[in-house]
């Protein structure tokens, strides 16, 4: 009981350290692939100390309240689902909360830059805030049929209390199903990883930043603290979304493989889920972002509504195919 | 706790976790500054080119989905014809499928 | 087959299909209007048929000659169907006025009635 309220205090804090940990390697890793040397791994938290030594500027306009609150919903709703991800160890609110209550959760930190933007008076912000919006709308459906397969294989499976965590964590599905499962969930792990460049706002799904075309989209305003608030919610995001993934698609745990017991059984399976996250947030959000252009805003929605679509929609028939036979 | 047969989920925890986290970005934002020196003009929203001239209006929010939808629904629009013997043979289709279904099947 | 006791109910479904078809192929708005209360007609005519007892007698029970009646529930159905249809057509006539007034032609085909 104490050792779950000091993880619940613990895990939020480490999640904004973490977070921050990855921008760097990400940018470190994006600056080699293309030629260039990078930064210092730290960079991320001097942006962050630069930022908060800087003005606040409010834009006399703006809608005050709701500018200066909506990061830090923004920043508390995104620290609050790490409560719930297993990050190698069991989820720190194991019974209290599961899979849709995180698939909810998710939204909040978009719907906080949306408003954010729309709050700023600036016609630059509530174009970023109506591509976000429309952004949202378009990745919520593959992520949803991602979510919603696996929770089904797992129900098919006999499994109970399907969409809590631990169970989720605690099975490994790929072999649940068959060859034509295995099929199907390679397919929807795949649909995943193109979810999370979007969810994200990472190259090519920025549109709602783009710093050439509408000369910072929705951050156009923000400045001083308010945007270190946004800057952090940024980079927890990523861990909270890759460890969702590494939750549905790779549980694995390593302190059975080596016989590891007592404390040192948590924590190499949380040094396990580190370089897990890292897997997943390279392949998906790294190599992707140093390759491609952004693409425009009717694009993004016609890539989103066709091909992860089809796609899961393919991998839930295989799945549901290999339960069958 | 609500449950609801398949999923369970407590909002007194989440709200003292978030209360608990809320002390906590607090604390971080109050690392920050929070005004501004006001300087002539500092406060205004970014437009290059002048002022703005028009305060801002949220209009077609949801642009970018229409455009790229339209292909899919631009058959349907143009079917909306206001012509009514068009509609009471849209009407009188549907009830023949409606009933076709319901005492055949 | 058909006999003499069905020939009301063949009525019915002649009258329909020509209200139906005027509906649906005329142009002239009071055309359309003059379809709707003949399919109107045409549900009262089914009413009181479907309540018709072989041999019987009106339904009035004051010095009744005794025997089968015909049913008397259909005969109040459908004064108040007669009452409603006038109300219908009521309705719908004033609106083809007002259509009149704002298009300028009685043509359907000629009128957008969008929103």
């Amino acid at each position: 009981m104490i050792m779950k309220v000091l993880l619940a205090m613990v895990v939020p804090v480490a999640g904004i350290l973490i977070g921050l940990l990855y921008k760097g390697i990400d940018r470190i890793l994006a600056a080699r692939m293309q030629g260039r040397v990078g930064p210092p791994l730290v960079q991320p938290l001097r942006d962050v100390r630069k930022l908060l030594v800087k003005e606040n500027i409010v834009p006399d306009d703006a809608v005050g309240w709701l500018f200066s609150s909506m990061p830090f919903v923004a920043l508390v709703s995104v620290m609050a689902i790490l409560l719930y991800l297993p990050l190698g160890i069991t989820p720190v609110l194991e019974g209290y909360g599961d899979l849709i209550l995180v698939l909810y959760l998710l939204i909040i930190p978009s719907l906080a830059l949306v408003l954010g933007g729309f709050a700023s008076s600036s016609p630059y912000a509530s174009v970023g805030g109506q591509r976000e919006m429309v952004k949202m709308m378009s990745y919520e459906f593959p992520l949803a049929i991602a979510v919603i397969s696996v929770a089904w294989l797992l129900y098919s499976s006999g499994a109970e209390n399907v969409f809590s965590l631990s169970v989720i964590s605690g099975t490994h599905v790929w072999g649940l199903a068959g060859i034509p499962g295995l099929a199907g969930l390679a397919v929807i792990f795949l649909c995943m990883l193109f979810v999370i460049p979007g969810e994200l706002g990472r190259i090519p799904f920025d549109v709602s930043e783009a710093d050439s075309e509408i000369a910072g989209g929705i951050f156009a305003e923000y400045s001083g603290r308010n945007l270190a608030l946004f800057y952090l919610a940024d980079a927890v995001k990523a861990v909270a979304i890759a460890s969702l993934a590494v939750a549905l698609f790779l549980p694995y745990t390593v302190s059975g493989i080596f016989g590891l017991g007592g404390a040192a059984a948590p924590a190499a399976d949380f040094l396990f889920h580190l370089l897990k996250v890292f897997f997943v947030l390279f392949v998906s959000s790294t190599v992707v972002r140093v390759v491609t252009g952004r693409l425009a805003i009717s694009r993004v929605v016609s890539v989103y509504w066709k091909y992860p679509v089809i796609l899961s929609f393919l991998g839930l028939l295989l799945i549901m195919g290999g339960t069958l036979i | 706790m609500i449950s609801t047969g398949m999923g369970s989920w407590s909002p007194l925890v989440f709200l003292i976790c978030v209360a608990f986290i809320s002390v906590v970005v607090q604390i971080i934002r109050s690392l920050g500054e929070g005004g501004f020196r006001k300087e002539e003009d500092k406060a205004e929203a970014f437009f290059s080119g002048g002022r703005l001239l028009i305060k801002n209006r949220v209009m077609d929010v949801y642009w970018g989905f229409f455009d790229a939808m339209g292909r899919y629904y631009g058959w349907m629009k143009r079917m909306h014809n206001g012509i009514v013997n068009d509609y009471v043979y849209w009407f009188v289709l549907l009830v023949t499928v409606v009933i076709g279904v319901v005492i055949l099947l | 087959m058909v006999t003499m006791l069905s020939l009301p109910f063949v009525a019915v479904v002649i009258l329909v299909c020509m209200s139906l078809a005027a509906m649906l192929f005329k142009r002239n708005m009071i055309k359309i209007v003059m379809a709707v209360h003949v399919m109107g007609s045409a549900v009262n005519l089914f009413l009181i048929s479907l309540g018709y007892r072989e041999g019987g007698v009106a339904p009035i029970f004051t010095n009744s000659p005794g025997g089968v009646m015909v049913l008397p529930a259909p005969q109040a159905l459908t004064l108040t169907s007669i009452v409603i249809n006038i109300a219908v057509v009521a309705l719908m006539l004033s609106f083809a006025v007002s259509l009149y007034r704002r298009y300028g032609t009685m043509d359907t085909r000629k009128m957008r009635l969008k929103g």
